[in-house]
C-alpha cells in the first residue's frame, strides 16, 4: 500500500461502508465526493460488476458495483446506497456503488496492517482472475475494517472494459 | 464575503497561503541573486583588486631592489641582468595596473577608480624614470674609467717602472763615468716621467670619484697641466735615452703616448658618472615616485578596503532588506491567511451556533425560534430550510393545538352530560327503589289487608257458624272494619305516591333519551375531530419525511465538505472541525425528526385509542338509550298496572265501606244479622277475592318495579362507563394539549388558531 508509507501524517482517514454487514473502508484522498445513488442506466452487455452509466453534473460516470467485485449477488439500490466518486487522478470518471455507510473516520497508523496476496499475479493459473482488492485490515474497537484499494479497483475497471 | 459559497471561502484562504508562499519564495530568490552578486563582485572584483595592489606593490619593491641591484653592482653583465628584470617587473607591474583597471572598471567616479587610474599614472611616470634610470645603471661610465685607469693606464706605468729598473741595472754594469752621468740623468728623466705618469694616474682616479662639478672642472685644469707636464717628462726622457735604448722602449712610449688620448676618455667616461647619476635619479626622483606609487598604493589599497567595506555593509543591508521582506511578507501574509480563517470559521461556526440554539429550542418544543439569516450559501440555504420547517411544524403544531382544544371541549361537554346523565340515572334509579319500596310496603299492605280479609272472612264464618257470638264479635269486627279501612288508606296513598314516582321515572327516561341523543351527536363530533387530529399526524408526518431528507443531504454536504478538507492536507484541518460539525448538527437534526416522528406516533395511537373509546361512549350511548325505552314501557304498563290496583283498591274500600254500613246495620238491628251476615260473607268473599286480586297486582307491581330497578341500575352502570369514558376522553384531551403545550408556537399564531 503504497499510500500507507508516502505520508508522514499519524492517522489516516477512511470512508467507511458496507457490504453483506461487514466493514470496509477506502482512503479518503482517492475520493472526490460522496453522493446518493442517482438515476443509473444499466449497459446491458456489460459485466455484472458494471452497475451501467450515471449522469454526475453532466459528467458522465461508469458505476462499478461493489457487491460483485467482491463476490456476493447484486441487490437493488435502496435509500441506503452511497456513490463513492474517484478522484480522476485515481479512476478516471468512475465511482463504486455501496449497500450503505459513508461515514469518515480517521485512525492511527499503527492500527493498520497489510495483508499480502497468497497467489502472486505470475503464478496465477487463469490471467483474469483478479488480485483480491482487499490490501489490509484495521483494528477497530469494535470490529475489523477491511481497506481497499483504489488503484486495485482501477486495475478491475480496466480488466472489466477490455 | 458572507454571500460566498464555503468551498469558494476556502479556495480564497488557500489562495491567500499559496500567494504568500509565492510572494516569500520570489523575494528570497530575487534577494539571493543580489546577495550572490554581491558576493561575486567583493569575491571577484574588490578582494582580487586588493590581491592584485598587494602583487603590484611586491612587484613595486622588486623592480626598486632590482634597480638598486643594477646601480650598485659593480659587474656590467649582472647589471644588465638586474635591469632585465627589472624592466620585465615593470611590464608585470603595468600588466596588473591594466587587471586592476579592467577590474575595477572606467568609474573614474568612485574613489577607488580614481586612485588606481592615479596609481596608473604614477607608474607610468616610474617606468619613464626607470627606463632612463637603467639604461644609466647599465652604462657603468664610472666602472670603465676606473677600469680604464687601472687595467690599460697602470700597467704602462709598471712597464715604465721596470723599464726604469732595466735601465738602472745595465748602467751599474757600464761603470764609465760619462754614461754613468748619462744613465743617471736618463734615469732621473726617466723617474720624473714616471712620477707625473703617476701623479696623472692620481688625479684620474680623483675626478672619477669626483661627484660634484665644481671639482671636476678643478681637476680637469690640474690633469691637462699633470698631462702637459708628463709629456715634457716624457720627451726629455726620451731624448735622454741612447739609440738602443730608444728602440727598446718605442712601443712603451707609443703607448704613454696614447695615455693623453686615454685620459681625455676618462674623463668623458668620469664627466657621464652613469652611477651617480643614476643614484641621484635613484634617490632622488626614483624615490620620489616611488613614494609616490606606494602613497597611491595605500590610498588604492584603502579605498579598495572602503569598497569591500562598503560592499561587506551592502551585502549585510541586502541580507537584511531581504530578511525584512521575507519576514514582513510572511507575518502579513499569515495574519491575511489568519484573519480570513477567523473570517471564514466565524461565519460558519456563528450561524451554526444560532443554529444549534435554534434546534436546541426546537427540540425544547420553542418553535417561535428563527435564524433568519441573510445570507445565500449552504449555511443560508440551510437556515431557511431549517426556518421553512419550524414554520411548517409551528402551522402544524398551532393546528394540533386548536384541534386539541375542540376535542377537550368536546370531551369537557361530553363528561358533563355523562355526569348529568348519572346524576339523572342515579335519581331515577332512587325513585325507582323508592317505587320498590313503596310497592313493597303495598304489597305488605295488600298481605295485611288480604290476612285481614281473611280474618274477616274467618270471623264472618264464625258469624254465621255462631250467631249468638255475632254481638260479642260486631265490636271486633268493627274494630277490623276500621283497620281495613285505615290500611285500604294507606295502600290508596301508596299507590299515589307510586304514580307520582312513576311520572317521574318517565320523565327522567325521556330526559334520557335526549341526553343518549346528545352524547350520539357528542360522540360523532369527536370523532369527527380525532379524524382531523390524524390528519394533522400524518401532515407532521410529511414534514419529519422532509426534514430528514434536508438532514441526509446535509450530512452529504459535511462529508464532501471533509474529503475536500482532507485533501486540502493542513491548511483544511480547521475546516474538516467545521465539517463535522456541520455533520454532527445535520445527525441532531435527523434525530430531532426523529423524536418528533415517535412523539407524532404516540399523539397517532392516543387518537386511535381515543376514537375507539368514543366508539365505545356511543355504543354505550345507544345501550343507555334502549335501556331508557325498556324503563319508558316498562313504566307504561306499570302505570296501567297501578290504575288496576286503584281500581281493585277502590273497589276493596268500596267493600270494606259497605262491610262497615252493614256492620253498622248489625248493630242497627240483630234481626238481619242472619241476612246480613250472609251478606257479608258474600261481601267478605269479594273482599276477599278482591284483596287476593289486589296482591296479585301487586305482585306484577313489585315484578315490574324489580325491572325497573335492574333497568335503571344497568343504566347507572352505562352511566358510569359513559362518565369513565368522558373522563378518559378528557384525559386524553389533556394529555394532547399537554403534548402540544411543549411547542411555543408565539401569540399570534395561537390567536389565528383560535379564531
Amino acid at each position: 500500500m503504497p499510500d500507507l508509507a508516502t505520508t508522514d501524517s499519524p492517522t489516516q482517514s477512511f470512508c467507511t461502508f458496507r457490504a453483506d454487514g461487514r466493514l470496509y473502508g477506502i482512503d479518503l484522498l482517492s475520493l472526490r465526493e460522496i453522493s446518493t445513488s442517482m438515476a443509473i442506466t444499466p449497459v446491458p452487455p456489460a459485466a455484472s460488476a458494471v452497475r451501467g452509466l450515471a449522469n454526475l453534473r453532466s459528467r458522465i460516470l461508469l458505476v462499478l458495483d461493489l457487491r460483485p467485485l467482491l463476490g456476493l449477488p447484486p441487490l437493488p439500490c435502496t435509500e441506503e446506497s452511497r456513490l463513492l466518486i474517484f478522484k480522476p487522478a485515481v479512476v478516471q470518471d468512475a465511482g463504486l456503488l455501496v449497500d450503505g455507510g459513508g461515514d469518515i473516520i480517521a485512525v492511527p497508523r499503527d492500527r493498520i496492517e497489510a495483508i499480502e496476496d497468497n497467489v502472486p499475479e505470475s503464478k496465477r493459473t487463469n490471467p483474469n482472475q483478479p488480485l483480491s482488492l482487499v490490501v489490509g485490515v484495521c483494528k477497530l474497537e469494535q470490529e475489523l475494517m477491511m481497506i481497499i484499494d483504489a488503484a486495485r479497483l482501477s486495475g478491475a475497471v480496466a480488466r472489466l472494459l477490455t | 464575503m458572507k454571500n460566498l459559497k464555503l468551498s469558494v471561502k476556502v479556495a480564497i484562504l488557500v489562495a491567500v497561503l499559496l500567494i504568500t508562499v509565492a510572494v516569500v519564495a520570489v523575494v528570497g530568490v530575487v534577494q539571493l541573486t543580489r546577495l550572490d552578486a554581491r558576493f561575486d563582485q567583493m569575491a571577484n572584483t574588490t578582494s582580487r583588486a586588493v590581491w592584485l595592489s598587494g602583487d603590484a606593490r611586491i612587484e613595486l619593491l622588486t623592480v626598486v631592489r632590482n634597480e638598486k641591484n643594477a646601480i650598485l653592482t659593480t659587474d656590467k653583465i649582472k647589471a644588465t641582468e638586474f635591469a632585465e628584470q627589472a624592466r620585465q617587473g615593470i611590464a608585470r607591474l603595468k600588466e596588473i595596473s591594466n587587471q586592476m583597471e579592467s577590474l575595477v572598471g572606467s568609474n573614474t567616479g568612485s574613489p577607488e577608480g580614481r586612485a588606481i587610474s592615479e596609481l596608473g599614472r604614477a607608474n607610468d611616470d616610474f617606468e619613464k624614470n626607470d627606463v632612463e634610470l637603467l639604461a644609466l645603471a647599465v652604462l657603468k661610465s664610472n666602472v670603465q674609467a676606473t677600469h680604464i685607469i687601472f687595467d690599460e693606464l697602470y700597467p704602462r706605468a709598471k712597464d715604465l717602472e721596470e723599464f726604469l729598473t732595466g735601465l738602472s741595472g745595465r748602467s751599474d754594469e757600464k761603470t764609465s763615468p760619462t754614461t754613468v752621468e748619462a744613465g743617471n740623468a736618463r734615469l732621473a728623466a726617466g723617474r720624473h716621467a714616471l712620477d707625473r705618469f703617476y701623479e696623472l694616474l692620481f688625479l684620474l682616479t680623483l675626478h672619477v670619484n669626483a661627484t660634484n662639478e665644481q671639482d671636476m672642472t678643478h681637476l680637469e685644469v690640474e690633469i691637462r697641466q699633470s698631462t702637459a707636464a708628463m709629456q715634457d717628462a716624457m720627451r726629455h726622457f726620451s731624448m735622454a735615452l741612447s739609440e738602443s735604448e730608444r728602440f727598446e722602449a718605442t712601443s712603451l712610449l707609443g703607448s704613454i703616448e696614447q695615455v693623453k688620448l686615454r685620459a681625455a676618455q676618462v674623463q668623458q667616461l668620469s664627466r657621464t658618472n652613469s652611477d651617480n647619476l643614476a643614484r641621484d635619479m635613484s634617490i632622488t626622483r626614483g624615490v620620489a615616485v616611488g613614494n609616490r606609487s606606494t602613497a597611491l598604493f595605500d590610498d588604492v589599497r584603502k579605498a579598495l578596503k572602503e569598497r569591500v567595506a562598503d560592499e561587506a555593509r551592502s551585502v549585510t543591508s541586502a541580507a537584511q532588506v531581504g530578511k525584512e521582506v521575507v519576514i514582513t511578507t510572511g507575518v502579513i501574509g499569515a495574519l491575511i491567511s489568519l484573519a480570513l480563517a477567523l473570517l471564514t470559521i466565524r461565519s460558519i461556526t456563528g450561524p451554526i451556533g444560532e443554529g444549534v440554539k435554534v434546534f436546541e429550542a426546537m427540540a425544547g418544543g420553542d418553535l417561535t425560534r428563527r435564524m433568519s439569516l441573510d445570507r445565500h450559501d449552504e449555511i443560508g440555504r440551510l437556515s431557511a430550510a431549517s426556518d421553512r420547517m419550524a414554520a411548517a411544524l409551528c402551522g402544524v403544531v398551532t393546528q394540533i393545538r386548536s384541534v386539541a382544544g375542540q376535542l377537550g371541549a368536546s370531551a369537557r361537554e361530553l363528561a358533563s352530560v355523562s355526569t348529568d346523565l348519572v346524576s339523572r340515572s342515579h335519581e331515577m334509579s332512587t325513585q325507582a327503589e323508592s317505587v320498590a319500596a313503596g310497592t313493597e310496603q303495598m304489597s305488605t299492605n295488600v298481605s295485611t289487608m288480604a290476612a285481614a280479609a281473611e280474618q274477616m272472612s274467618v270471623n264472618v264464618s264464625s258469624i254465621s257458624s255462631a250467631s249468638e257470638e255475632v254481638s260479642v264479635n260486631v265490636g271486633t269486627i268493627v274494630h277490623s272494619a276500621d283497620a281495613t279501612t285505615r290500611s285500604v288508606g294507606s295502600v290508596a296513598e301508596s299507590i299515589a305516591r307510586i304514580t307520582t314516582s312513576l311520572r317521574d321515572v318517565a320523565r327522567d327516561a325521556k330526559h334520557g333519551s335526549q341526553i343518549t341523543e346528545q352524547a350520539k351527536e357528542m360522540a360523532a363530533a369527536a370523532t369527527g375531530t380525532m379524524r382531523q387530529l390524524v390528519q394533522a399526524a400524518s401532515e407532521i408526518t410529511k414534514v419529519t419525511e422532509v426534514i430528514k431528507s434536508i438532514a441526509l443531504q446535509t450530512n452529504l454536504l459535511a462529508l464532501n465538505a471533509t474529503i475536500e478538507a482532507t485533501s486540502a492536507g493542513e491548511a483544511g484541518k480547521g475546516f474538516a472541525v467545521v465539517a463535522g460539525e456541520v455533520k454532527e448538527l445535520a445527525s441532531q437534526s435527523a434525530q430531532s425528526a426523529e423524536d418528533i416522528a415517535r412523539k407524532i406516533e404516540t399523539v397517532q395511537s392516543s387518537t386511535r385509542e381515543a376514537v375507539k373509546v368514543i366508539e365505545n361512549v356511543a355504543q354505550f350511548v345507544g345501550q343507555v338509550n334502549v335501556s331508557a325505552g325498556r324503563i319508558s314501557d316498562a313504566v307504561e304498563g306499570q302505570t296501567q298496572a297501578v290504575g288496576q290496583i286503584e281500581a281493585a283498591v277502590d273497589q276493596a274500600r268500596q267493600g270494606v265501606e259497605s262491610i262497615a254500613r252493614s256492620i253498622s246495620e248489625v248493630g242497627k238491628g240483630a234481626t238481619d244479622v242472619s241476612r246480613n251476615t250472609s251478606e257479608a260473607a258474600g261481601a267478605a268473599t269479594d273482599v276477599s277475592r278482591n284483596a287476593s286480586e289486589a296482591a296479585k297486582a301487586a305482585e306484577t307491581i313489585s315484578s315490574n318495579i324489580q325491572g325497573v330497578s335492574e333497568a335503571s341500575r344497568l343504566s347507572t352502570a352505562s352511566a358510569a362507563t359513559l362518565n369513565e369514558a368522558a373522563k378518559q376522553l378528557n384525559e386524553l384531551a389533556a394529555q394532547l394539549q399537554q403534548i402540544v403545550s411543549r411547542f411555543h408556537v408565539g401569540d399570534r399564531q395561537v390567536a389565528a388558531a383560535n379564531e
